[in-house]
């Protein structure tokens, strides 16, 4: 019988993320593990062939011109007999993938374990683009209105703003926070490549309205790419990458309502957290996964945000990065307000949010994306950030703990994850 | 005994009419378009090539089709749970309650008002939508309904929607209704009128300037 094992990871990977890129996916790909071989030479595929199995980490089908296209991946990577699916879930599909990896390291039944994630997004106009990325939501009641993503989110956005009366200028605050800690990051982040300069709150307040509050600059913009993460166990872990392995202490995976309006009233919740929670503006599915996970690392919800020192979170907007500190339970002792008037979320901050850029300022290809959340977060947690970044900017020195969260649809799947620096 | 969602039988299915309708559209399928060749400045060999593939959806409404008939009709049908009274519109064919174990709800018909309960003023959106910029999205709570569902909301100064705002149904003249969420919108209740202009509103009227001018230009 398999036994229950400790999780690590030991190494990880992202190409440059851009839109678009003119490659094909089993090049980006062997692009990630060629640079995981000369990041972790101990590691081999070989390893995955005898005692892993391999999660892709894909969320359309439809920009890729092709059902299962991680068949055309895996014997491209020399993997024939080896195990291996395809996790979709959204825009969680990179945690929910991180998270199968877990759950089969964890439960025994695979030591290695590559989570591959990729996303080229450029194969249709940006307008078909964001129609394919709409199709996540219940076609038979909300496409026709002619709405996507960002509109829904723009309302979300402009409940919890009243709630916690919160003004455009705090949710540009957190815009180009991400968008400047991307020029750190350097030539793999998407906002350094197209746009190459520090934005201010001026430049996000004047730039044009997309779905008030959301303005351009608080929106991640659509991009291309590839990220490979390596999930083993310990013994794994010691062998490939002794000084630079972290252990995955918490996880955590839950879900809400597609239609967000579905959440005002959800029996489900009602019994869990009672009446008027979530409503429109929390993200419960957030809040239910961090649970989960801190509980696992032994974090405490009201102080969460003392025990964590760094994390990356899935700033589709500017305003959904609010949202999440509120929903990780960040805000518990103070309020959003002060939360973010206080400055914690920055690099000075008590708990630095997105020090890599995040999707705004590093990009968004959507089955890469939460595994380049998790790969910043394992080199801030390792002391990679001056081998990777292009500067130490936005390095949060002697970093312990780190979140990392993913996260789809309206808030409709969610993942967190507690990493630990061994 | 058990009632579950009836499984119509299939042979009286119309495969003549269901082709003569798929006509609608003709679909084409796989098309070759263009190819485009080139190198990039460090000589790395770039080829593209455009093909075309499209398709026809027919969406079976099943369980859900009172609700489009109703719309057809000019009425909102929503479902109401048996045992527990949850009253939901977008409708639920079964109840969402765990105890109530997937009860069949009963459809009803729900009342032409509601409250607004949050929104968002559109100043980009789909292609299908571009024309109609900039406006307002809105998630209502129509009736009693525990849930909320979105549609647009047609006000002349988009600036002055506000949450809580009570809010009237619209259906479209019968011959161009179609049985989707695009037969009906909102409109502020008639006896409602906002509060007066604030920093607020005249901030969001300042970023809805441009797009009306984007949106003039778009049209001709
Ligand atoms: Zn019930």
């Amino acid at each position: 019988m398999p036994e229950q094992q400790q999780v690590y990871i030991a190494g990880g990977t992202t190409t440059p993320f851009d839109y678009p890129v003119n490659l094909q996916i089993e090049e980006l790909v062997a692009n990630t593990i060629r640079q995981l071989y000369k990041d972790v030479p101990n590691f081999h595929l070989k390893d995955v062939r005898d005692n892993g199995m391999v999660v892709y980490s894909h969320f359309s089908v439809h920009f890729a011109h092709q059902l299962t296209s991680y068949w055309i991946l895996h014997d491209h990577l020399g993997l024939v007999g080896v195990p291996h699916f395809r996790i979709d879930n959204g825009g969680n599909t990179g945690g929910s993938a991180l998270y199968a990896a877990y759950a089969l390291v964890r439960a025994g039944l695979a030591d290695v374990v590559p989570v591959i994630g990729y996303e080229l997004m450029g194969s249709v106009s940006q307008s078909k683009g964001s129609e394919f990325i709409a199709i996540a939501s219940d076609t038979r009641y909300e496409a026709m209105l002619g709405a996507n993503y960002t509109n829904y989110y723009a309302g979300l956005a402009r409940i919890f703003m009243e709630k916690y009366g919160l003004t455009e200028e705090d949710f540009a605050e957190i815009a180009i926070k991400n968008k400047n800690n991307a020029m750190a990051t350097g030539e793999k982040a998407q906002h350094y490549r197209t746009v190459g300069k520090k934005l201010t709150i001026d430049d996000v307040m004047a730039s044009r309205l997309i779905s008030y509050p959301l303005k351009k600059w608080d929106c991640c913009f659509m991009s291309e790419g590839a990220a490979t993460i390596l999930v083993c166990n310990e013994k794994y872990a010691k062998q490939y990458s002794p000084d630079h392995s972290i252990e995955i202490t918490g996880a955590g995976l839950s879900s809400c309502t597609i239609r967000a309006g579905d959440r005002y009233a959800f029996p489900g919740w009602t019994e869990k957290y009672g009446e008027g929670y979530p409503g429109l503006g929390e993200f419960a599915a957030c809040r239910h996964s961090a649970e989960v996970a801190y509980k696992m690392a032994g974090i405490d919800w009201k102080d969460s945000h003392k025990q964590i020192d760094v994390a990356e979170v899935h700033d589709a907007f500017s305003t959904s990065e609010f949202q999440i500190y509120n929903a990780l339970g960040w805000c518990e002792s103070t309020t959003p307000k002060q939360f973010i008037r206080d400055k914690m979320p920055m690099m000075e901050g008590e708990i630095p949010t997105n020090p890599g850029g995040g999707l705004i300022g590093y990009g968004h290809p959507v089955g890469a994306t939460g595994l380049m959340s998790a790969i910043e977060c394992y080199y801030q947690l390792t002391g990679l950030i001056p081998r990777e970044h292009k500067s130490t900017d936005n390095e949060v020195k002697d970093a312990e703990v780190g979140l990392v969260n993913s996260h789809a649809g309206t808030g409709t799947s969610i993942s967190n994850f507690i990493f630990k620096r061994v | 005994m058990t009632k579950l969602h009836p499984t119509p039988n299939n042979k009286d299915f119309d495969w003549k009419e269901w082709k003569e309708l798929s006509k609608l559209i003709p679909e084409k399928g796989w098309v070759w378009q263009n190819v485009r060749t080139g190198s990039a400045e460090d000589g790395t060999d770039w080829v593209e090539q455009q093909i075309y593939y499209d398709m026809l959806y027919t969406f079976r409404l099943g369980a859900l089709s009172p609700y489009a008939k109703g719309l057809l009709n000019g009425q909102l049908l929503g479902t109401k749970c048996a045992k527990c009274g949850d009253i939901t519109f977008p409708p639920r064919v079964n109840c969402w309650t765990l105890d109530c174990k997937l009860e069949i709800t009963d459809w009803i018909e729900m009342p032409l008002t509601g409250i607004l309960h949050t929104y968002t003023i559109c100043g980009f959106a789909a292609k299908s939508a571009l024309k109609k910029l900039p406006f307002v999205l809105a998630y209502v709570l129509v009736g009693e309904s525990k849930t909320a569902i979105a549609n647009i909301l047609k006000i002349d100064e988009p600036w002055h929607t506000e949450t809580n705002m009570p809010v009237i149904i619209k259906f479209a003249n019968e011959e161009d209704r179609v049985g989707n969420i695009i037969d009906f919108w909102f409109e502020p209740d008639p006896k409602w009128s906002p509060s007066p202009m604030n920093a607020e509103k005249e901030r969001i009227k300042k970023l809805c300037e441009p797009v009306y001018e984007w949106v003039r230009r778009l049209k001709r």
